[in-house]
């Protein structure tokens, strides 16, 4: 990213908004042991199911535990599955659909089958596979929601150098021997960022909230560890009798995802040297 | 004077679908004096832009062959292509769609030095590379400051000259202008010609030059290529096809450019050829022209007339051209 476009996401306040919450978060996440007032794990039987009180910010859930701790200490999950796996998405998604998109022809509709074979397969099902050989591991997250989330971009990526690629201006770097390599890079993808960026923010939230149902269904973080999502989806059975369990989560979570979106059209816009005054 | 580019019996063909062949270039042979414009006209589907696309090797031609400088070059590999690339290069129809949205204008011009710095092919430094942009957008008629900006911030003649600033960063010998003035304004179209004939003169370049406008390729040419289905039906010093065409279809598009003369334009007489352009039915045997053409005969339907001077430096594909005499 260059420096006018750096200069132009500064510029737009909604932008700017997006930037602090989610640094703000990422600190949380960062220093959660030092801020959090309680343990995320300690079992308080006497406590449980208290509401919102200063001693406890978010009140308590069923096993007495500090909601306001644990929503703390699960913004470490929450964030890094939600940002890495979206960026291991971004990167083969993008590589797999450009190339697809560029070279064309049979590659493309071979590589393109592919992806249509991958997305026809039940997705739980390739998830419990790779527990199985691999084991129960943090990272296989990573690797089970990246798996599947790729798919989308790789088609959105391909549809729009596909559509890009009959431009004069790539005849014109054809024309002088440019490499394919810098017909991608320098040319096709940074007229295809936008859609692209902004995809990807809506990504991040679906993420999180796919990393909740599996962690429900014994796949992803095990008990005590939560993250935000896990926390709404142990909530929701408990909405009308102690609603604060899944509304202090939720919040947060929405927050997160409005940040990004605001994040997410800023970059488009900043990314776009056509909308340099009209900000 | 030496000849610069000849292309030799050339052919083009794209499938279009499983028994669907448009033949865009079907056995075309031009050649190139060093320092003169040569233009091409013929209505849309003619073949132009895929000549000039063949000429420079964006396509891989199917038959014939392309010799620039006297070196054949229609079946070199990209790899072995790249150096010879530098001599020619291609002036776009659209100003709009030819310079990347996203790049500022000093790294479009600058881009062909960029990409032979990095294949080794000239020795130049990076800020040498800024200072040729900025030497480039001055010869072209624009200001050097313009070159931090990006091209939707200038309108469609200025966007024109940025690619000709572009196509001259190698100072290529030979330019491909694909119809680089049609899609401009009339007042805008005569500077960029302008600015073309000057260019030709300071640095001794060759212009293909293709357009449907007869008025402007009259204006610029100094032999005119009449192309017709992927085929060329005539070819002269543009003196001689403008003033006595040797070919019914040519003779059919002169009479229809209007005279800025009243008096003559009165007299002027209309051909209208019957029928329309359609590759795709195009017959085997005879005249590509025989189905609109008001000279045909039997012989037309048997024989391909072939492209034979009839007169001095004057060629046509016809064999009823008598008539028009």
């Amino acid at each position: 990213m260059g420096k006018d476009a750096l200069r132009r996401l500064l510029k737009n306040k909604m932008a700017v908004f997006g930037i602090v919450v989610i640094l703000f978060f990422i600190l949380i996440a960062l220093f959660a042991d030092r801020i959090a007032p309680y343990a995320y794990e300690t079992i308080d039987m006497p406590n449980q199911n208290l509401s919102p009180s200063w001693q406890h910010l978010f009140g308590t859930d069923s096993l007495g535990r500090d909601v306001f701790s644990r929503v703390i200490y699960g913004s470490r999950v929450s964030l890094s599955v939600g940002f890495v796996t979206a960026f291991v998405a971004l990167f083969i998604g993008v590589t797999y659909g450009s190339i697809a998109g560029f070279l064309g022809g049979k590659v493309d509709a071979l590589m393109m089958r592919f992806v249509d074979v991958l997305y026809g397969l039940p997705y739980m099902f390739f998830v419990i596979l790779l527990m199985v050989i691999f084991g129960r591991k943090f990272y296989m997250l990573f690797i089970g929601i990246g798996a599947v989330s790729w798919m989308t971009l790789a088609r959105i990526s391909r549809g729009l150098i596909l559509s890009l690629k009959n431009n004069e201006y790539i005849e014109a770097a054809r024309s002088i021997g440019a490499s394919n390599f810098r017909l991608i890079f320098r040319h096709l993808l940074p007229n295809a960022l936008g859609p692209i960026v902004v995809y990807v923010t809506l990504t991040i939230p679906n993420i999180m909230l796919e990393e909740a149902f599996l962690s429900f269904i014994g796949l992803g973080v095990q008990a005590p560890m939560t993250s935000w999502g896990l926390l709404a989806s142990e909530g929701k059975n408990a909405i009308t009798t102690y609603p604060w369990l899944i509304l202090f989560p939720a919040l947060v979570l929405a927050l997160v995802l409005l940040s990004l979106n605001f994040l997410g059209e800023g970059l488009r816009d900043a990314l776009d040297p056509s909308m340099k005054n009209k900000v | 004077m030496p000849k610069l580019l000849e292309c030799v019996h050339l052919k083009k063909f794209f499938q279009l679908g499983n028994h669907l062949v448009v033949k865009a270039l079907d056995g075309v042979s031009l050649d190139l004096n060093q320092g003169e414009t040569l233009g091409v006209v013929g209505e849309s589907g003619c073949g132009k832009s895929t000549l000039a696309r063949t000429l420079i090797r964006l396509y891989q031609p199917d038959e014939g062959q392309i010799f620039f400088e006297g070196k054949d070059i229609a079946k070199l590999q990209e790899r072995d292509l790249t150096g010879v690339r530098r001599n020619f290069q291609m002036i776009f129809q659209d100003p709009y769609a030819s310079l990347n949205p996203r790049m500022p204008i000093g790294e479009i011009i600058a881009e062909p030095l960029d990409v032979f710095r990095e294949k080794k092919l000239i020795q130049i430094s990076k800020k040498e590379i800024q200072k040729r942009a900025k030497e480039l957008l001055e010869l072209v008629g624009l200001s050097s400051h313009f070159s931090s900006r990006y091209p939707h911030e200038f309108s469609g003649g200025q966007r024109q000259r940025i690619g000709i600033a572009r196509s001259l960063a190698l100072s290529p010998k030979l330019l491909i202008c694909d119809e680089p003035v049609s899609a401009l304004d009339v007042s805008i179209q005569s500077q960029i010609l302008n600015l073309l004939e000057k260019l030709q003169k300071e640095l001794n370049l060759t212009y293909l030059f293709i357009s449907h406008d007869l008025s402007v390729v009259r204006h610029i040419a100094d032999r005119t290529a009449v192309m017709y289905l992927g085929k060329v039906v005539e070819i002269a010093p543009s003196k001689m096809i403008y003033e006595k065409p040797l070919h019914p279809y040519s003779k059919a598009l002169l009479s229809d450019v209007p005279i800025p003369d009243p008096q003559k334009e009165k007299k002027r007489q209309r051909i209208i050829l019957k029928g329309e352009v359609s590759s795709t039915h195009k017959r085997d045997k005879g005249c590509c022209f025989q189905d609109r053409c008001f000279l045909k005969t039997e012989i037309c339907e048997r024989i391909e007339p072939p492209l034979e001077e009839k007169e001095n430096g004057h060629l046509s594909a016809c064999h009823h051209y008598e008539k028009l005499l």
